[in-house]
């Protein structure tokens, strides 16, 4: 108790509190932006964080984090336009909901479902971290180099355009972590004789470049888009109807989206497509989905919020991020001093708290901002895109630039954007290589480890249960996009057969 | 899990004549260029310095990437089979694959280098001033009573939230701008 007034404490500051409302303001501006991200929008805010304290820094992005994931859904509703891929299932039944003049009903239970599932989820976090961090305090540098491992091969499951092209990308994410100076013998690795590499690729700029000037690049050749609006009456909380209609909807969804979120790699956008497709399944009007029902909006938007508080889980139980968004977080972490992880949890316990209680102010906040400003979020989609994206630029220059003063990081920052680019066009998204770059110096600092302890020999490694367990995971989440490939390729050749058939 | 991110589109593009071979050309050349990198990257291993005597009971400075690379090399020989196997994602891929880059891209690109090139030189506040003016010239805003306004408020919050509340060094450049 005495720990989690503590920590309750150590946020219940106006400085904090004023930071956590900043970054949920943004969070809900970018959510609400198409094209920009939330990660993208936490990559460019960790430079603001520098002069900050580890709890406020941490506060802030957790903030930003849970409200960028709702921000989408005010223009999936609105407008038709999934401000974040994760509000793209939203769309489905937000929008024909809010064409039939019920847009303030749309935006109420979207509210009202994301709150919910961000708050169970706060609680699952609460109570399944410290159990994890518990049980990872015993994990030697064997079982942590395999769940590493693992984490690593769930990113041919995570959503992008191609199982084989994540894996890599995570894997030259994790070779660009080995660049500087090898912390075991001092032996300096593909740094090319440039200095400014020594301490190895600078974090932060590599973000912004990927993140933020890819899509810059990328939004280069799009024309102005005109959206058809729906006129955005006052948010309406939902009848006591509909709260009988959603109410287990949105557990169910916040139960699934935290499992989701759990998982290493998997996010919010993974959580709400299967939130959507599970309110559909156990609903008794099916054919309903798509025309704009309640349910349509409930499943995921409190399985997206669900997930944010899920991926923490991992985050800080085990150090391995639970998403891209949280990867980006555990950065800023170690930017900062802390190490996230099972010693973090046992030392500093009160620092779950503060981030709970952070995450909670989050959620409620939102909750007020997206009811008080949804019709003005909504507006934001007129800021001219050639005022938006080169207030991005600016941005990404001075965030990258910030940390160390060193034009060095900017050109870091253009390299990666213009890699980032076409990296993009050939199918292999940023998200995989930051979770590589991110889990990187995990998985070589416990590999190293485990071969010295167990005499450079894998087998004696697979003795021990928990590893063969992490092992046997692996194989399982590589086999699983190759079975969903094999049945994908038989549900073609079936319906190519009904064809030439008609 | 559901791996459908494409929906329909995608399965529509994939049934109007998707590639019938055996294996994809870009994605065969994409392969080679990943298996050319990985073994030049495997031989600048090679030239890693040599760790001291005691040290060199540890794993080799060389060893974690080299697995690295050979996993990347092994994942790169299936790039040109992918559309056998991916057949419902994988049109995404080709379609933006083929989609042309514009002129615009490639000028912002440039731009963009040219910008970081002169940056040192020209300091970093008017760095952000050129990006902030020049990027919206560069995609045909003409609006100056929208881009002076935007440029000088912006840049100026932005130079003050960082040079004077953060406490970020700004390089003053050839002309010595700077606000501390």
């Amino acid at each position: 108790m005495d720990l989690m007034l503590t920590g309750f404490g150590m946020v219940a500051d106006p400085a904090i509190i004023g930071v956590i409302l900043i970054g949920v303001i943004i969070g809900v501006l970018v959510g609400a932006l198409p094209g920009l991200s939330s990660p993208m929008a936490i990559a460019l805010l960790i430079p603001f964080t520098i002069p900050m304290t580890p709890i406020a820094a941490i506060a802030m992005l957790a903030g930003l984090y849970c409200a960028g994931t709702f921000g989408g859904s005010i223009t999936a509703i609105l407008i038709n336009a999934p401000g974040a891929p994760p509000a793209a299932a939203t769309a489905l039944d937000g929008y024909p909901m809010a064409k039939r003049g019920e847009a303030g009903r749309a935006l109420g239970l979207a509210t009202i479902s994301s709150v919910t599932g961000g708050i169970l989820s706060l609680l699952i976090l609460l109570l399944a971290a410290p159990l994890l961090a518990r049980i990872a305090i015993t994990f030697t540098s064997a079982e942590y180099f395999a769940l590493a491992l693992f984490a690593l091969s769930m990113l041919a499951s995570i959503s992008g355009k191609s199982s084989i092209r994540n894996l890599i990308a995570g894997l030259v994410g994790v070779l660009l972590s080995t660049i500087g100076i090898h912390l075991t013998t001092g032996v300096e690795r593909f740094t090319f004789g440039v200095n400014e590499l020594y301490d190895g690729l600078p974090f932060v700029p590599v973000l912004i470049g990927l993140f933020a000037v890819a899509e810059l690049l990328k939004q280069s050749r799009v024309g102005e888009t005109v959206f058809e609006r729906v006129r955005a009456n006052v948010m309406k909380l939902p009848s006591r109807e509909d709260f009988q209609r959603i109410k287990y909807t949105v557990l169910r969804s916040s139960g699934l989206g935290t499992f989701i979120g759990i998982l290493p790699a998997e996010g919010a956008t993974v959580a709400a497509i299967m939130g959507y497709n599970e309110a559909r399944r156990w609903s008794d009007r099916k054919e309903e989905f798509g025309t704009g029902i309640p349910e349509g909006i409930a499943g995921p938007e409190a399985a997206n919020n669900a997930a944010t508080g899920g991926a923490m889980v991992p985050t800080l139980a085990l150090g391995i991020p639970g998403s891209v968004s949280t990867a980006l977080i555990l950065g800023a972490m170690v930017m900062h001093g802390l190490k996230p992880g099972p010693y973090l949890l046992e030392n500093q316990p009160q620092f779950l708290y503060a981030i709970f209680a952070a995450m909670l102010i989050a959620n409620l906040a939102f909750m007020a901002i997206g009811i008080a400003g949804a019709k003005l979020f909504s507006q934001l989609t007129l800021i001219p895109r050639t005022i938006l994206w080169p207030s991005v630029l600016v941005f990404a220059i001075i965030g990258s630039y910030a940390h160390s003063s060193s034009f060095f990081d900017i050109w870091v920052m253009a390299i990666a954007g213009i890699v980032g680019y076409f990296m993009l066009r050939i199918g292999f998204g940023p998200a995989p290589l930051i979770m590589g770059l991110v889990l990187g110096p995990i998985v070589e600092e416990n590999f190293s480890k485990a071969m010295i302890i167990h005499d450079n020999s894998i087998l004696s490694m697979m003795e021990r249960p928990l590893v063969l367990l992490f092992f046997g995971l692996t194989i399982l989440s590589l086999a699983g996009p190759v079975r969903s490939a094999i049945k994908a390729r038989r549900d073609r050749n079936l319906l190519m057969a009904t064809k030439e058939g008609e | 899990m559901n791996h459908d991110t494409g929906g329909k589109d995608a399965r529509e593009a994939g049934l109007q004549g998707g590639p019938r071979g055996l294996i994809d050309g870009p994605d065969t050349v994409l392969a080679l260029v990943l298996i050319a990198l990985c073994g030049l990257l495997y031989w600048v291993s090679a030239g890693f310095p040599e760790p001291g005597l005691f040290l060199g009971e540890n794993v080799l400075p060389e060893h974690f990437p080299r697995l690295l690379l050979i996993a990347i090399g092994v994942l790169a020989l299936l790039l040109p089979f992918e559309h056998r196997l991916e057949v419902d994602r994988w049109p995404l891929i080709r379609k933006s694959r083929r989609a042309p880059i514009g002129a615009s891209t490639v000028v912002t690109m440039g731009c963009l280098l040219i910008l970081v090139g002169i940056g040192e030189w020209i300091g970093t506040i008017l760095t952000i001033v050129v990006a902030a003016v020049g990027l919206p010239l560069l995609w045909g805003e003409r609006r100056w009573l929208l881009i002076i306004p935007y440029a000088a408020i912006f840049t100026g919050i932005v130079t003050y939230l960082f040079s004077i509340v953060l406490s970020v060094y700004f390089e003053p450049g050839v002309f010595g701008l700077t606000l501390r």
